[in-house]
């Protein structure tokens, strides 16, 4: 009988080590930034970010300034998707910076464009919301669900990020979309 | 004779030096992680000076939306100017940071401005002068209310920073 007893407290420990290795999260997870989901027009607000999607565009041609200077034109033909929102801090300015704007089509990533002028590493202010654009080139056979997110420092752990999911097949398309930078 | 009576000079030992080390820990890691941040405030007053890093700060002034300042802002955004005069060798520091009664910190913003930064200011200390003065501007919604504060500091005096109350 004590036997027995034993070998099913044993099996027992052995299966509850088990389970627990398998539910214990690893490094990445326990780091996993704060995500926030926004929909369209809607202000989505996190830690020390807050954004409004305004617009998603696809476009064969995009115009702007250059991110070299805003006194030089710049375009350029592609497969282009543009973002118009706004973004603001909530608590803190001092690294206010729009550093990630990345979008995730499938298992590929694409970081928003730094040839045009645009909100991609523009600071930021507290309860003032910029305004400018976010263009991303991605390859002509991009389709299907895609995911933008938005966060402040190029290392988004343990901090909110923004999220926003759609669908590439449902984006508008236009001929040529404007690439604004910051409006103020 | 009982157990712990036999061993009571180590359990004494035990109670006495676990704590020790547990709060030795914590004191090395409490340091090392305030020691190398402006954690340890030098409190000015609106309007008064005081020493920091050899040299003498204040009284620091601030303005809202000064005049013949030309800014890229929203309407409900208002500028902050702050000047900060500093006598003395004070070697490099950082750019003052303004902070309002919420507890918000915000950057200086002399990008928005829309005219040559002017001669005479800088942002942060020049290394080579002894008698100068730190301009700095800040964009803040026009709902925020105060107090504010601007905070500076100096590499080699960390974790001691100076902490000026503002009165625009």
């Amino acid at each position: 009988m004590r036997t027995l007893l034993t070998w099913c407290a044993t099996a027992a420990l052995l299966a509850a080590s088990w389970f627990l290795l398998v539910q214990t999260p690893d490094d990445e997870d326990a780091e996993a930034p704060f995500v926030v989901a926004a929909s369209l027009g809607e202000p989505a607000a996190g830690r020390n970010i807050e954004v409004t999607i305004e617009s998603v565009t696809r476009a064969k041609a995009v115009a702007g300034t250059s991110s070299v200077s805003e006194r030089y034109l710049w375009s350029a033909e592609g497969n282009w998707l543009v973002v118009d929102l706004a973004v603001a801090t909530r608590e803190s300015s001092l690294l206010g910076t729009l550093r990630v704007a990345e979008l995730e089509v499938g298992d590929r990533r694409f970081r928003a464009s730094e040839r045009v002028s645009s909100l991609f590493g523009s600071p930021l202010a507290n309860g003032l919301p910029r305004r400018g654009s976010l263009a991303f080139e991605i390859p002509e056979d991009a389709a299907g669900e895609a995911t933008l997110t938005l966060g402040l420092a190029s290392d988004p752990r343990l901090d909110s990020v923004i999220e926003y999911a759609f669908d590439l097949d449902d984006t508008p398309r236009v001929a040529e979309a404007e690439v604004k930078a910051a409006d103020w | 004779m009982k157990w712990w009576r036999r061993n009571i000079l180590a359990l004494v030992a035990l109670v006495v030096l676990v704590p020790a080390t547990a709060a030795s820990y914590l004191a090395k890691e409490w340091y090392e992680y305030n020691g190398g941040r402006a954690s340890q405030p030098i409190d000015v007053a609106a309007g008064e000076t005081a020493e920091y890093g050899g040299g003498l700060w204040g009284p620091a002034v601030a303005e809202w939306d000064p005049p013949d300042v030309p800014y890229v802002a929203p309407d409900d955004a208002r500028l902050l100017r702050v000047r900060i005069p500093v006598k003395g060798d004070v070697g490099l520091c950082s750019v003052p940071t303004l902070h309002d009664g919420a507890g918000r910190s915000y950057l200086e913003a002399s990008f928005l401005l829309q005219t040559p930064y002017p001669r005479g200011f800088s942002t942060s200390c020049p290394s080579d002068e002894n008698d100068f003065t730190l301009q700095t501007y800040y964009v803040v919604a026009d709902d925020v209310s105060g107090p504010f504060e601007v905070r500076v500091s100096i590499a080699d005096e960390l974790p001691r920073f100076l902490r000026a109350a503002i009165v625009p």
